[in-house]
């Protein structure tokens, strides 16, 4: 900020050249207008009024060449000028006839241009010199005075004085006039800078600290003034004003708070002003100011506080002044006004990340409620520690059998620590909340009319009911604090109704899941007695057959004695049957694993050559006992190793073989013929057996299957054999089919091997994988 | 594991041998015939297996695995033939301390066993048994496998 000056022109050089560039016009045009009177032949010789002028010129000219090079002798050389002024006039008024001469009003020039400059030192040095100069003047021409001329003197230095007069006159008007302006721009300046100060202000400061840099740089701006300033804002509750800012001429003890009610210019929202001399003193400040000025600080939506302002001088403010100090404190409220909106902003992202958070946690707690009941209230009610921020939370359950809400999980600090509180509908503030179905909640828990005590000390609670999703009730979860009391917002109770909701889901599901779990754990005890059941069924069953066949081998061996014929018979015949019940026993087995999907097979390179072999050499005893004709084709040409589990499929061709035996009656033929047919390798077993009707053909495969063959046996086995069969196929990523023309007319079953078997010699497979 | 480990039951084991004089079985000479140890609880399956093995091999049979060790030194078996499920220490375990044990390091062991699963088979190799038959067994193939691992 530039100073107010005191009385001297801003630029002395252009001054200087003002006034020699005046003084040669004037001489100039002293000059022309003599040179047309000498044409016209009024003035003899040019001569003397040249020189005179030159004489009056010169120093200007000289003074101009000065003045543009030698700084510090500009203030000299513009007193020398003047006092040159005042010679030149007193020359010519001396020349003209003394101090009589018209001449003498020349003397009212140098005041106007001063007075014009503004030049209060300039119009001092002038009056005095002129006042020098007619008196020397008055002294020379003493001899030629008489009354009359004496008279005429006086008024001429009564003339002189009148003009010095009004030379100082003007100028301290037109000076004060230019302090004002100049006042008004520095108003104007400082507000334009505190409005880009205040555009400048972080909004991410915390709002106090914000207020306080305002207040500092209001007092700043306004030192000049020679004010001092306090923000007033409104609290919280618009309950009380709080005195922001300090400034030197606080006095101790100044008061930071006041009531609302107290400010007229808060509660009005107009502008009030106090002074000594009348009104009553503000009661906020003891500062003995001359004066008060209270300004709302408020913008086109709402009314912040009041900006204070006080002074200790003499003269109140002006108008402008005051209309300055509105402008600054609308300024102060745009800024304030910034701020609310962005805090309101920034409350809006934290709520959306509040309601996010909730949403996550809810989400989690949902997830979570297929661990169990426990594991999920826990789970709820950390949550509602975390996103409260209280001490306790509590989950209490409505028992539909008592009617009594009893507290079931506690989690928080003390959560071992409670009474067994076991409260009915409408009963303490839960019952209460739970009969109503809306939230209950008490800053001050023990005091509240509906508390029901659980002999603890608390000070908050929060009580939301929760309802399952068919508006049953559920329970009530209650947030406590312990430490300090603590208001619950609307966001946070709205959080913990629909946390609730969640909540009452999340319970519902862990309850269900708890008892699906139940259910589904028994099913896994059952499968696992079943397979346990299995293997001793299967060993138990073996146990004997075990006794039966060894028994039957000893007795061949005829250690004891050598056996007749038809005892070699019985043998044979036993042997058998214990074979078959093998294979009964391995075919049961086989099947639970089929249950279970767990009919692995172990493929290797096989020499299936060797396995046709041996598999119907092994059916030849029973083919003849039946009278049936067993027979092997195979092609001429070897057929190549084929990548497949020997024993599945050995298991395979017995059964077959041994199914196609017994649906055949006496003289019957059974063939069994391999080829390689493609890329795979088909097996046919065919027999000229009962036959199979069209509708049996696709359902012999199927479990359990039984066909009664039309002579008198009945059916043997468990009816699982060929359901194995296929299934064993179809593991090896072969096919398998039943073809028959009919009832009677024999059967051939067929089923192919893959012979670049997909298979790796060593991976197993699941049958239900290749299936 | 030790059988008086858990009081109050009784542990219940025979060992039976168509070797006249058990105690000096290991005074044998050169000429003598091989001994196998047959450990099997069903006692038609020791009996068949001793009436079968009987004309060729001198057969132990023991009821359970617990005397094994005892077994071994009194007997000192060319050929063990176990079952799998035995009462306390099951065939596989019987057979994994016979193989760590320098005693029974190099007596080959046969599961004669109901067990007839893949897994289990494979088990028996991993414990390091040379043969493996499932039960109802066929005599010719107990004496092939006999036969093969007492000759080797």
């Amino acid at each position: 900020m530039t100073p107010l000056r005191r009385g001297l022109p801003e630029d002395l050089l252009q001054k200087i050249r003002l006034d020699s560039l005046f003084r040669l016009t004037i001489s100039l045009t002293s000059f022309v207008l003599a040179v047309y009177l000498w044409i016209f032949s009024f003035v003899s010789d040019l001569r003397p009024l040249a020189l005179l002028l030159a004489a009056y010129t010169v120093p200007y000219l000289a003074a101009w060449w000065l003045a543009s090079r030698i700084e510090a002798a500009r203030r000299l050389l513009d007193y020398a000028l003047s006092a040159w002024d005042i010679l030149g006039i007193a020359c010519a008024v001396h020349l003209t006839g003394g101090p009589n001469s018209p001449f003498f009003f020349l003397y009212g020039v140098p005041f106007l241009v001063q007075a014009f400059h503004f030049d209060m030192g300039q119009i001092r040095w002038n009056g005095l010199l002129s006042a020098l100069s007619y008196l020397v003047l008055i002294g020379i021409h003493r001899a030629e005075t008489s009354r009359e001329l004496a008279a005429v003197y006086a008024g001429h230095m009564l003339f002189l004085g009148i003009m010095i007069m009004t030379a100082v006159v003007t100028v301290r008007l037109l000076r004060r006039k230019e302090g004002a302006l100049r006042k008004n721009v520095l108003a104007m300046e400082s507000n334009i800078t505190l409005l880009n100060e205040l555009n400048a202000v972080t909004l991410d400061l915390p709002r106090t600290q914000l207020q306080e840099q305002i207040a500092a740089r209001l007092n700043q701006i306004l030192r000049p003034f020679g004010t001092f300033a306090r923000l007033w804002v409104h609290d919280e509750s618009w309950r009380a004003l709080k005195g922001i800012g300090e400034h030197p001429a606080m006095r101790p003890g100044s008061a930071s708070y006041l009531p609302v009610r107290a400010c007229p210019a808060f509660a009005l929202r107009q502008p009030f002003s106090f002074s000594q001399t009348h009104g009553d003193p503000c009661p906020s400040e003891q500062f003995n100011y001359t004066a008060h000025l209270c300004l709302p600080v408020r913008s086109e939506k709402e009314t912040f506080g009041v900006l204070l302002l006080g002074t200790y001088a003499a003269r109140p403010w002006e108008p402008d002044d005051i209309r300055f100090f509105e402008t600054l404190a609308h300024s102060v409220a745009l800024t304030l006004q910034r701020k609310a909106l962005f805090e309101r902003l920034q409350e809006k992202i934290t709520e959306l990340n509040f309601s996010f958070e909730v949403g996550v946690a809810a989400l989690a707690t949902f997830v979570g409620s297929t661990q169990g009941i426990d594991e999920t209230t826990v789970h709820i009610l950390d949550n509602v520690l975390a996103i409260l921020k209280v001490d306790r939370a509590s989950l209490m359950l409505w028992n539909v059998q008592t009617q009594r809400l009893q507290t079931q999980w506690v989690r928080g600090t003390d959560f071992r620590i409670h009474s067994p509180l076991a409260l009915g509908l409408g009963e303490g503030m839960a019952g209460w909340a739970l009969q109503f179905g809306e939230p209950y909640w008490a800053e001050y828990a023990m005091s509240d009319p509906h508390y029901a005590s659980s002999g603890q000390m608390i000070k908050s609670l929060l009580c939301v009911p929760v309802y399952t999703m068919d508006r049953n009730p559920l329970g009530v979860i209650n947030a406590v604090t312990v430490s300090q009391p603590r208001a619950f917002s609307e966001r946070e109770i709205n959080f913990l109704k629909s946390f609730g909701r969640q909540a009452a889901l999340a319970i519902e599901n862990a309850q269900l899941h708890h008892k699906n779990r139940s259910h589904i754990e028994q099913l896994k005890e059952l499968d696992k007695m079943k397979s346990q059941f299995l293997s001793l069924v299967s060993h138990d069953l073996r146990g004997p057959l075990t006794g039966v066949r060894g028994y039957c081998e000893i007795l061949k061996q005829q250690a004891r004695g050598p056996l007749t014929s038809p005892q070699a018979d019985i043998i044979r015949q036993l042997e058998r049957q214990v074979d078959l019940q093998e294979r009964m026993v391995d075919d049961l087995l086989d099947f639970a694993r089929m249950e279970k999907g767990r009919l692995s097979i172990h493929p290797a390179p096989c020499d299936v050559e060797t396995l046709f072999k041996e598999e119907v050499e092994k059916s030849q005893a029973e083919a003849r006992e039946r009278d049936v004709a067993l027979t092997l084709s195979l092609p001429a040409a070897s057929l190549a190793p084929v990548v497949l589990d020997e024993g599945r499929i050995r298991q395979v061709l017995w059964n077959l073989i041994h199914n196609a035996l017994k649906f055949t009656p006496e003289n019957g033929r059974v063939a069994v013929r391999a080829a390689p047919e493609g890329d795979s390798l088909a097996i046919e077993v065919s027999d000229t057996g009962i036959g199979l009707s069209s509708d049996t053909q696709d359902r012999i495969f199927d479990k359990f299957f039984q066909i009664t063959p039309g002579g008198s046996k009945g059916a043997q086995g468990l009816g699982l054999g060929l359901a194995i069969c296929k299934e064993i196929v179809l593991a090896h990523r072969g096919k398998i089919r039943a073809t028959s023309p009919g009832l009677g007319l024999g059967t051939t079953i067929r089923f192919t091997l893959p012979l670049r078997s997909a298979l790796a010699a060593s991976a197993p497979l699941d049958s239900r994988e290749a299936a | 594991m030790d059988p008086t480990a858990e009081p109050g039951r009784l542990i219940e084991h025979t060992v039976e041998s168509n070797v006249k004089d058990p105690d000096n079985a290991c005074r044998r000479t050169s000429g003598d015939r091989r001994r196998v140890l047959v450990v099997d609880d069903d006692p038609v399956v020791r009996r068949i297996v001793l009436e079968l093995l009987n004309s060729r091999y001198n057969v132990i049979t023991a009821s359970t695995g617990v005397q094994l060790p005892e077994l071994l030194k009194k007997h000192q078996p060319d050929l063990v033939i176990l079952d799998v499920m035995l009462p306390w220490l099951n065939g596989f375990e019987l057979c994994r301390i016979l193989k760590t044990n320098s005693s029974g390091q190099d007596i080959p062991v046969l599961f004669l066993t109901g067990c007839k699963e893949k897994e289990d088979l494979l088990t028996g190799k991993e414990v390091g048994a040379a043969a493996y038959l499932t039960k109802p067994f066929y005599a010719k193939d107990l004496y092939r496998e006999v036969d093969r691992l007492l000759a080797a």
